[in-house]
């Protein structure tokens, strides 16, 4: 998956991260956060708001070409990226500067 | 050795300004982190030992620690989840809205005489934080539940938990100031707080004597007679002798009764600074004129010092967390402004020298004495 820079030097990362490993049959966006911060701790609080549907509100989340950001945490994520021939990303939304 | 280091939050990232004992030169490093610093503050313990409370639209709020003086930062824990039940505040308009988190105001360390380190945080929308052993923000829910919160509602900057105030003789006493709710004290660490603004003006309101929803800017204390309070609020400079129970306006001889900021000299218990604003509409000094206001005896008379500081055509701001003192002898004062500018005065307020002249608007100066 990829993350937004600033977060990237935030939490001391690549700006692409090789693979999140997560459990479960049809992993879902909100899965995939959840393997990412339990991975690099620094980065909770940063993505989501506790208990809140989806991202916060300068985000966007692609999964491939898909714009998932909507559909929010529970969104699926299509084939082609569990099979990683295209990435989930977190996007840094032009809105937020 | 020793010195002073200045923590600085600004619009965009952080400064810290570092000087020997003279306070004549400053070393300035920054911007740090990018984004609105709220707060940049010092453990008691340890004045290496640095908290900064970052906001950006992306991630909202960032924590970020220092255990170098500001050299190096490392990520902190960065969420803040309200407590159950969900309760609901007032809008602008009277409307009731649920809490929503919004960002950090205040990182406040408790004294050290309170035993080991523990850590608060004044949030918006207003509640308090406490950093627990296992390294995780919970809420003392005991504030937010206060019987008045659903007549408090945000004043301009929002609903914000802006002020911590600490009795380092008495462990567990704490004060919490919100605008716009008022003044509350708790006596156990937290966990139980009273509504203590008797004696304040809401005009704004209806009632004569309303259970909450006092605008107040800032509150300050000194650390020898934690007992006696003073507070700038949207209408007014008060002083209370008694931990808040009572309030007696004592700023009539001010220019303006709108200001943001307030503080106490660290020496000196009843010489009070102030820094008049024309109005709630005119964010400046009156006539343009940047004038600190100071009392020596506890509010009932004031003088302008101005000598250093733009005296015409001066239209910043100076915020609520914008005035800041060390302890050395004499001690250094220090004011930053939304117009960039930090101030900083050795002779107890007569006359000022710049610090930086072009920075980013102001939102926080804490001073920290080096050993």
């Amino acid at each position: 998956m990829v993350l937004p820079g600033y977060l990237c030097r935030l939490a001391g990362l690549p700006a692409t991260i090789g693979w999140v490993q997560v459990r479960g049959p049809a992993p879902t966006v909100g899965e995939v956060l959840d393997a990412l911060e339990a991975r690099w701790p620094m980065l909770r609080g940063t993505l989501r708001t506790p208990g809140a549907p989806r991202v916060k509100a300068h985000l966007r989340v692609f999964a491939g070409s898909r714009d998932v950001t909507r559909e929010g945490l529970q969104a699926e994520l299509p084939q082609e990226v569990l099979d990683g021939r295209a990435a989930l990303r977190v996007v840094a939304a032009v809105s937020g500067g | 050795m020793g010195g002073v280091r200045l923590l600085v939050g600004t619009r965009k990232g952080a400064f810290v300004a570092e000087s020997g004992v003279g306070r004549d030169t400053w070393e300035l490093r920054g911007p740090l982190f990018g984004g609105e610093v709220f707060h940049v503050n010092a453990s008691p313990r340890d004045p290496d030992r640095l908290f900064a409370a970052v906001w950006s639209p992306w991630s909202e709020v960032v924590l970020r620690s220092s255990a170098d003086g500001g050299r190096t930062w490392d990520t902190w824990p960065n969420e803040f989840a309200y407590e159950e039940p969900a309760t609901f505040h007032q809008s602008h308009s009277g409307e009731p809205v649920p809490w929503h988190f919004q960002r950090v105001w205040r990182l406040a360390p408790a004294p050290a005489s309170w035993g080991p380190e523990v850590l608060y945080a004044g949030v918006e929308d207003a509640a308090l934080f406490r950093l627990d052993d296992s390294g995780a923000w919970r809420e003392l829910l005991g504030l937010r539940q206060h019987p008045t919160h659903d007549r408090w509602a945000p004043g301009a900057g929002g609903l914000c938990l802006h002020t911590v105030l600490f009795d380092p003789t008495r462990p567990g006493r704490l004060y919490a100031a919100i605008s716009a709710a008022g003044v509350f004290r708790s006596d156990d660490g937290g966990l139980s707080w009273s509504a203590v603004h008797r004696g304040l003006r809401a005009s704004y309101l209806p009632e004569e004597e309303p259970a909450a929803g006092y605008c107040v800017h800032k509150v300050a204390l000194h650390p020898a007679r934690p007992s006696v309070l003073f507070l700038q609020a949207h209408e007014g400079v008060y002083r209370s002798e008694d931990a808040g129970e009572s309030w007696v306006e004592v700023g009539e001889e001010l220019p303006s009764d709108f200001g943001f900021a307030i503080g106490v000299h660290p020496h000196h218990p009843e010489t009070v600074y102030v820094v008049p604003i024309t109005s709630a509409l005119e964010h400046y000094p009156p006539d343009g004129a940047l004038r600190v206001w100071r009392t020596r005896d506890g509010g009932g008379s004031w003088q302008p010092l101005g000598r250093g500081l733009p005296d015409r055509q001066y239209y910043g701001n100076v915020l609520r967390d914008s005035l800041a003192a060390d302890s050395l002898d004499p001690a250094g004062l220090y004011l930053g402004t939304t117009g960039g500018q930090l101030f900083a005065s050795t002779d107890g307020g007569d006359s000022w020298r710049l610090v930086a002249g072009y920075l980013p608007p102001v939102l926080s100066v804490e001073a920290v004495d080096l050993p």
